[in-house]
């Protein structure tokens, strides 16, 4: 009787455990809110605050067989628009009478607005923590679930992210800092949701018919997957190299080699390239936007590290920078460039 | 200050400000031009937040916020802001900022393209570095370059070569970062109209489009 009633205990903790886990947590969150950027229709207006500028933009987000397009429109007069898919950016800058166009990067996630939010995966969750913040709060007049996505070191940024209850949209994103401090954030003033967006909304409003028509061209790639010569030790943890290659840079005379560092949300850029003697040499931290950089000096070359990451991450890994002895003799063909 | 006041927008949209900050708020608007200037960049919220939309902020702050503004736009109308030394400079970078928030590298791309010559891959690997006359060699790193303007060269050809990789939220930080940066720079340099006015022509020069 005794075991039977202990049974009893056990199964009602069960269901009461189980009830518990119908209220979705800060992965399913997460889950439910990469889910809805990547399937949902959506037209609206956001703001992007950075420091003490706001900037005001109309978005048509459609989903077509699995593939994501957005078009853009800017509010402030002068009639710009960005189409973008996957592979193209177009940009109508009807106020200048110019289109331009640029090729995407196959592996680069920036095809939409919010495609960069954190989306969930167990490396993640070793990097960052994921919380929900409190329970449910009214935010833009809507029922939201505030979620942080913290960094565990002092090596990235973190995010905050204000959920809509009922469809998953962020609201409300910010970019924060290890103190807290908001980098930047969108800012929905007004999302609706649809069942189908027409290809048409997709279109310009102006058919760039005798504009000047830009075709950037992404800085050509010298050799893909090579940089011979010099590796980066002591990484922070998580990041791992992703992309190397040696290619032209406007505004370097050598060839630059390119390393990519990510942890799956951020990523830092190493350049380097033989030290211009005619040149300025490049020291120490620079802040670009919010981006950071450090460059410094190594054997002739001059080494910088960007990214939108703490100063210390650029620093770190700018400074863990080395090369390889080993490969000194077989290192490139723009070796015959360095600086005797 | 500008933290403060971003911190009290961002409540007001949140409809979090209570009554009493917001008037105080707006009061400073009246009689500080800087913040002024600040809240303009908020200038279309009130449209925005009107608009019949599925999620709406607090209409009454709206209102608010587009009357304190109209009334600033009188206030800074009469006084002349000096433009003459980059007007357009101004021109052209003012929408440019907003415009790279989603345009990401496409706008710094018109940047680059009117800053920098691309070098052909095949020419650079022959030729020495020594021989060859660096297209942009006005970069200095100053010693403390925090809150620096740099001009937009080296580094910012880096920035862009990276954005390739970069997520959206910080490319769009980088980008629209880089571009408002050039644009304060800018609108220091009008400020400051004798001073160095040939080096700022120049500047101006390098950071002008190509007309069409």
């Amino acid at each position: 009787m005794l075991s039977r009633a202990k049974n009893w205990l056990i199964l009602c903790c069960l269901l009461t455990g189980s009830a518990y886990a119908a209220e979705p947590d800060a992965k399913q969150w997460l889950e439910r809110m990469t889910r809805a950027l990547a399937e949902q229709n959506y037209e609206g207006f956001f703001f992007h605050v950075r420091d003490s500028r706001s900037e005001r933009m109309r978005i048509i987000h459609r989903v077509d067989k699995g593939k994501v397009s957005e078009r853009l429109v800017s509010l402030d007069g002068s009639g710009r628009e960005i189409i973008r898919n996957a592979t193209e950016v177009i940009c109508y800058l009807p106020d200048r009478r110019t289109v331009l166009v640029e090729k995407r990067s196959e592996r680069s996630d920036a095809t939409s607005l919010l495609g960069g939010l954190p989306s969930y995966s167990e490396s993640l969750e070793k990097l960052y923590d994921i919380e929900k913040v409190g329970g449910i709060v009214k935010t833009l007049g809507r029922k939201t679930q505030i979620l942080s996505v913290q960094p565990r070191d002092q090596y990235r940024y973190g995010y905050r992210l204000w959920l809509d209850q009922e469809t998953a949209l962020p609201l409300k994103s910010q970019l924060c800092d290890r103190q807290g401090q908001v980098i930047e954030q969108i800012l929905f003033s007004e999302v609706n949701l649809r069942d189908r967006i027409p290809a048409d909304d997709l279109k310009p409003s102006v058919s760039g018919e005798g504009y000047t028509w830009l075709r950037q061209t992404t800085q050509p790639v010298i050799v893909a997957g090579m940089t011979v010569g010099w590796s980066v030790i002591r990484l922070p943890a998580g990041f791992k190299l992703t992309e190397r290659r040696v290619q032209a840079i406007a505004g370097s005379n050598a060839p630059v080699r390119h390393l990519v560092f990510s942890d799956g949300l951020a990523t830092v850029s190493v350049f380097i390239e033989p030290r211009d003697t005619q040149a300025q040499p490049m020291h120490g931290l620079t802040r670009v936007g919010a981006a950071f950089a450090f460059s410094r000096d190594l054997e002739g070359h001059q080494i910088t590290a960007v990214g939108e990451v703490p100063a210390a991450t650029v620093e770190a890994i700018a400074g863990s920078v080395t090369r390889d002895d080993a490969a000194g003799d077989a290192a490139a063909p723009d070796q015959s460039t360095s600086p005797p | 200050m500008t933290d403060t006041v971003n911190e009290q927008l961002s409540a007001c949209l949140d409809g979090e400000l209570p009554e009493a900050e917001l008037d105080l708020l707006l009061r400073r608007v009246a009689k500080d031009q800087e913040l002024g200037r600040t809240l303009g960049r908020y200038a279309l919220t009130g449209e925005a937040l009107r608009g019949a939309g599925a999620v709406r902020a607090s209409a009454s702050f709206a209102d608010r916020v587009s009357a304190a503004i109209a009334a600033e736009d009188v206030a800074v109308a009469a006084p002349q802001r000096v433009t003459r030394i980059a007007p357009s400079v101004m021109r052209w970078l003012r929408p440019a900022a907003g415009f790279a928030v989603a345009a990401g590298v496409a706008t710094v791309a018109v940047l680059s393209l009117q800053t920098t010559t691309t070098p052909e891959p095949a020419m650079v690997a022959q030729a020495p570095p020594a021989a060859s006359i660096p297209a942009n060699d006005s970069y200095v790193v100053p010693a403390n370059t925090i809150s620096n303007f740099v001009p937009a060269t080296r580094l910012t050809n880096y920035v862009v070569a990276h954005s390739e990789y970069s997520s959206p939220l910080g490319m769009r930080t980088v980008l629209s970062g880089v571009l408002s940066e050039e644009d304060e720079a800018a609108a220091a340099e009008s400020d400051e109209e004798s001073a160095a006015s040939s080096r700022s022509a120049s500047d101006q020069s390098a950071l002008e489009t190509p007309r069409p």
